[in-house]
């Protein structure tokens, strides 16, 4: 009976575990990256440099011009206040794509002449949309549905040897016993923290799974052709000339009476309100309780907190999926484990072609399969890579430049899909690997001389900053790309 | 700090049960070593600590740190003993060689 179990899990685990997992490797990969979202922002502007002034709250007021002329054009401006992470006051907005961000000095509120970029953020809106709004939403949280099932019949699967071969790991070994090892070790020890993301993951999406209409409804507006009486709104309208705000400094004083001092995260600008918001690094619980002034006169309106035990768990499932309380030691552990994840996914996608190569290897299918691994895995990666490239080789002038750093993201990733798919069509796919995990290792392996020739005031021997993390992680990257492009 | 001190009790108690483990020692070429048997409630008592520290620096994230440090040993463990398993493996095929 239970042999019998497992083969069924063992069918389950293999079928949902592949075709999930490529995508799930995308999402594992970006959310790794997203972690470290404000940072990469950073690293995306090298002409701010590591270490600034110290924050004056009087240079809030400098913003207040910039912050009219994004209101003017039908944007909802904030501020976002100096942080361990990032030592400069950001002026961010939406645009409907992106989160686009520009520094300032924190202590007078000078605008630093910083690159435009759409920095950290392009990876956590790819963790989540894939670009793809709400279709890419809903995709990602049905893998996360697929995910949960996976990993409940790869427990039932390994239920035997889950203590006895938790930290057994044997490189050295055939090529199919070292790729079930590596699978078992980056999957085994990180279970607490798969599920826990799994599970937060797919509760914060879960509007997609479980609308709020029928999913009939739903489906009928999804195929409804809208009446060509109706005009279509575009979807900003200029707000109309607004009238000075008050002075920041006081409202944040007033603001840090109610949310504590240190305790504000960022000003947001709207119409009938400026809302002062407490941040997301106080706690484990993401809260976002805000304190509302008039942007008028200045005056409290509101202390707005909701406290119902619905929102208490969404605040607390929030929190540990954003992660964005955590010190810098649990933030290297969120992505150690997110990188773990990520190699379960890959790995257990070559386990999966590796044991069906022999009876399937000629299949157009098995072919398919094997091209979109290649450019899941393998090419996902370079397109990362690429796109730190694009940051500093695209001209700093360039019109929509967030926009073109993001297109040859797309470019490469493409093309790397359509070689894995040629090279595995041609029966070469070790080549396609191979050449694919070269230029991989190719490019993270330069990102460092890139980072030194491009950023201004630059030096080999630079503190532990941003930069230094980023350029030792794509060097780590490099060097595994290269290791396994030997041994392929 | 606790990261730290966590992950090193994490360890320490992983390596002892890998020492307890016949499999993970006929990998390393190893005898299970004599020290084991007074030591043998300490690879329990180990994870405890860990979560006592945890728990005495924040509470709130205690469980959460607890594990991520169990999982970070989890690896370090599993490499440090590959890496001596090869090492092993080469000394006996050496020893073999000169015999």
């Amino acid at each position: 009976m239970q042999d019998t179990l497992r083969t069924r899990m063992g069918w389950l685990h293999a079928w949902v575990g592949f075709a999930a997992g490529l995508v799930l490797f995308c999402v594992f990969a970006t959310g790794c990256l997203a972690m470290f979202d404000t940072e990469l922002t950073r690293w995306c502007q090298p002409e701010a440099p590591p270490q600034t002034d110290t924050f004056s709250p009087r240079s809030l007021d400098r913003l207040l011009p910039d912050v009219q002329d994004l209101i003017a054009q039908g944007e909802k401006p904030f501020i976002t206040l100096p942080s361990l992470r990032d030592p400069y006051l950001r002026l961010q907005h939406h645009d409907g794509y992106e989160f686009l961000t520009v520094p300032y000095n924190p202590q007078t509120g000078e605008r630093l002449a910083a690159r435009v970029t759409v920095g950290g953020t392009f990876f956590y809106n790819l963790h989540y949309t894939m670009r793809t709004g709400i279709y890419g939403e809903t995709l990602i949280a049905l893998a996360g549905l697929a995910l949960l099932v996976t990993i409940g019949s790869g427990v039932i699967i390994h239920l035997k040897g889950l203590v006895s071969d938790l930290t057994l790991l044997r490189p050295f070994a055939s090529r199919l016993r070292a790729w079930l090892d590596v699978h078992v070790v980056a999957s085994v020890p990180f279970l607490p923290f798969i599920v826990l993301m799994a599970y937060s993951g797919t509760f914060i999406r879960a509007r997609t799974l479980f609308p709020p209409v029928s999913y009939t409804a739903s489906i009928e507006n999804v195929f409804r052709t809208p009446a060509p009486s109706v005009p279509e709104t575009p979807e900003k309208q200029p707000a109309p000339p607004s009238r000075p705000f008050p002075p920041l400094a006081p409202i944040l004083s007033e603001a840090e009476r109610t949310l504590g001092t240190g305790q504000v995260g960022f000003i947001l600008f709207l119409s009938q309100s400026i809302l002062v918001s407490r941040t997301d690094a106080s706690g484990p619980l993401l809260t976002r309780e805000h304190v509302d002034f008039s942007p008028v006169d200045g005056h409290v309106l509101r202390h707005v907190l909701l406290p119902s035990p619905i929102t208490h768990t969404q605040q607390v499932l929030d929190g540990l999926h954003y992660a964005r309380w955590t010190g810098y030691g649990m933030r290297w552990l969120y992505f150690l484990s997110g990188v773990m994840g990520a190699i379960m996914f890959a790995s257990g996608s070559v386990i999966f072609l590796m044991k069906r190569r022999r009876q399937s290897g000629r299949k157009i299918m098995f072919r398919i399969a094997e091209g979109l691994a290649i450019g899941s895995i393998v090419g996902f990666l370079m397109a990362t890579v690429a796109f730190f490239w694009a940051n500093r080789l695209l001209p700093i002038a360039l019109h929509d430049r967030p926009f073109a750093e993001g297109y040859v993201f797309l470019a490469v990733w493409v093309l790397s899909m359509v070689a894995g798919l040629g090279w595995s069509g041609l029966h070469r796919p070790f080549q396609g690997w191979k050449i694919q995990l070269f230029c991989l290792g190719t490019l993270g392996f330069f990102l460092t001389p890139l980072d030194l020739a491009t950023r201004p005031g630059a030096s080999l021997f630079h503190a532990p900053t941003v930069f230094a993390a980023t350029d030792l992680v794509a060097l780590l990257v490099a060097l595994v790309s290269f290791q396994m492009a030997r041994r392929l | 700090m606790t990261i730290f001190v966590c992950t090193l009790l994490w360890s320490l108690s992983l390596l002892l049960q890998a020492l307890h483990e016949p499999k993970m020692l006929r990998i390393a070429h190893l005898q299970r070593p004599a020290f084991l048997k007074p030591v043998r409630w300490t690879r329990f008592a180990l994870p405890v600590l860990a979560l006592m520290l945890c728990f005495l620096e924040r509470a709130s994230t205690a469980v959460l740190v607890w594990a991520a440090t169990f999982s970070l040993a989890a690896v370090l463990v599993a490499l440090g003993w590959s890496a001596l398993a090869r090492y092993r493996e080469y000394f006996s095929m050496g020893a073999r060689k000169n015999l």
